[in-house]
């Protein structure tokens, strides 16, 4: 019979997933007699949910800044990185797309200041040539 | 990122900041020296990851580091550390304080009550998930030893949580 002891090295090593099968057998007849062992191996069962729910420590964003400064990264708060991230799913995805539409942009940019200049002295061109031909005196051609 | 390649090291320091500064925070006990630990442990490894030989290795690498910085950091402040102790519970801590509503992480607050040989094992093995062979090679004792400290660990915490809180919570 596994002694009070016993058991619980039995138990600590059986949270840590290194008990042998047959010992385990051992611990559990002992855990369903011994309200002691029992009340030992639950505490260690919470103890060890309460680890788990604990989560990770963050490091404080200001010793982060500090951290990277002395170790020479670039400082990359968690706000640069949602942007980071962010941009390159942005733009990871659309390159020949954005491609085709920079071309257009382009294109557009020139037209807007060849394009409606020119027009424009087309059209006040075509405006003066009206105005100079209504101007001319009407000339009467007489057959003879 | 033997070479120092910069990029690397990066990596490293998103994968383990918050591992290692949660460790430091742990085995200190105070916000202050774990931010300095931080900051002084990264700079080792900045300057020690040349020597690194094996990868596979890294993480008890990290925390050997980060370990004697801690208890570099610990001696500076005069901090009784004792490997030959028989009793894992530190009655200096502020356990008194200690109440169900005040803290998110029962288990924390009662590591803390620990002496720094009993919180080193059982945050590594609570907290980070070290194999004990890993935790071996970190605190630079054999496995047994580490057997032997998280059972006595073990104990110390079960302990303080009957102390702390009523059995019948528990049973």
């Amino acid at each position: 019979m596994l002694t009070c002891s016993e058991c619980e090295q039995y138990i600590s090593e059986c949270l840590d997933d290194r008990l042998a099968e047959s010992s385990a057998g051992e611990m559990h007849a002992h855990c369903s007699e011994c309200k002691k062992c029992r009340s030992f191996l639950n505490a260690l069962l919470r103890l060890s949910l309460e680890s788990r729910r604990a989560g990770k420590v963050e490091v404080p964003v200001a010793v982060d800044a500090r951290v990277r400064s002395t170790i020479g990264l670039s400082i990359r708060t968690p706000q640069h990185q949602l942007l980071s991230t962010w941009m390159r799913k942005r733009i990871a995805i659309p390159i020949p797309i954005a491609a085709v539409l920079a071309i257009f942009v382009l294109a557009m940019g020139v037209y807007s200041l060849v394009g409606p200049r020119d027009q424009t002295r087309a059209r006040v061109a075509s405006r003066q040539v009206i105005t100079h031909v209504m101007s001319l005196p009407t000339i009467t051609i007489e057959n003879e | 990122m033997r070479r120092g390649n910069g990029e690397a090291f990066g990596q490293l320091y998103e994968r383990y900041r918050s591992s290692i500064y949660g460790y430091c925070l742990r085995l200190l006990r105070d916000k202050h020296k774990a931010e300095d630990a931080l900051q002084e442990i990264f700079l080792r490894m900045y300057h020690g990851v040349a020597t690194l030989d094996n990868q596979f290795a890294l993480r008890p690498w990290l925390f050997t580091i980060a370990r004697n910085t801690a208890f570099s950091t610990m001696k500076r402040s005069k901090e009784h550390i004792d490997v030959e102790e028989d009793d894992a519970i530190d009655y200096e801590s502020p356990l008194e304080k200690i109440t169900v509503g005040d803290t998110k992480d029962l288990l924390g607050a009662l590591v803390a009550s620990l002496k720094p040989t009993y919180r080193e094992v059982i945050t590594l093995r609570e907290y980070e998930g070290l194999s004990y062979e890993e935790i071996a090679e970190i605190v630079g004792v054999s496995v047994s030893i580490v057997k032997a400290r998280l059972l006595k660990s073990r104990r110390a915490l079960v302990s303080l949580f009957h102390k702390t809180y009523r059995r019948d919570d528990v049973c």
